[in-house]
């Protein structure tokens, strides 16, 4: 995972410009728990628990459940819900970064 | 035979073509599918989402007028075996968004006064590989 997250600010004065930002690039370790009925028939629907940790993030959580419905023996519709919690570990200053969403999708599917 | 041409006919034919797909699909979706590749949009409802430094918090929302969005992903999934897959997921999201603060911001060792116009630009790119 890599996080970019910054600021700026246009102050009053046209001269005047502040800006701060923080920067974070890792990559972390996952580990989870997944639920999958089949990807042959028509209808396929999943599930899964993911907890990513490791360098900065901390506390991070996402849990997704899906559907995938096939039209066609290779083509099909998805959807689903997601919630993500992200916890991100700031050394300097020390502090937190919380980012926490409920999340809907859909799109198509291709299956070979 | 009679046949209707009102909106209400199109939406029938287009539900008899799915069921007939759909048909088509169960007969001769035996074999397994080895692989699958799922491109969707995805709208995210942040419903916290700050900074805390110390005594000092932003909250991206009030104070700097962060607003839900759409976004796009792709997953990639490999059945190898029954037991066995490998799963691919790019998540890139992009967000950003400017307005006038009410009160002093300070982020890191920056401080934004009351009445500066702050924008805020997040950026994730998530590229994730899973076994299962």
């Amino acid at each position: 995972m890599s996080l970019d997250v910054s600021a700026s600010a246009q102050g009053t004065s046209p001269d005047e410009l502040l800006a701060a930002s923080i920067n974070t690039g890792v990559w972390a370790g996952t580990i989870g728990a997944e639920f999958d009925s089949t990807l042959s028939e028509p209808l396929n629907f999943y599930g899964f628990v993911n907890w990513i940790g490791g360098g900065p993030l901390d506390g991070t959580w996402e849990v997704e459940v899906g559907l995938r419905y096939f039209l066609t023996p290779w083509l099909g519709i998805n959807g689903g819900y997601i919630y993500s919690g992200l916890k991100i570990v700031i050394d300097d200053p020390a502090g937190f970064l919380r980012v926490q969403s409920n999340n809907i999708f859909f799109g198509a599917t291709l299956g070979f | 035979m009679i046949i209707s041409q009102g909106p209400g006919s199109a939406v029938c034919q287009l539900l008899i073509l799915l069921a007939s797909l759909s048909s088509v699909a169960r007969a001769q979706s035996r074999s397994p599918r080895h692989f699958l590749f799922d491109g969707r949009v995805r709208h995210s409802s942040i419903f916290q989402s700050k900074l805390e430094q110390g005594q000092n918090t932003v909250e991206f929302d009030k104070d700097l007028g962060f607003v839900s969005d759409w976004s796009s992903e792709l997953r990639a999934l490999w059945k190898i075996t029954p037991g066995n897959r490998l799963r691919f997921d790019y998540k890139p999201l992009e967000n950003s968004g400017e307005k006038v603060n009410e009160r002093d911001l300070q982020i890191d060792e920056t401080v934004f006064p009351a009445g500066s116009r702050v924008g805020y630009l997040i950026g994730i790119e998530e590229l994730r590989f899973s076994y299962s």
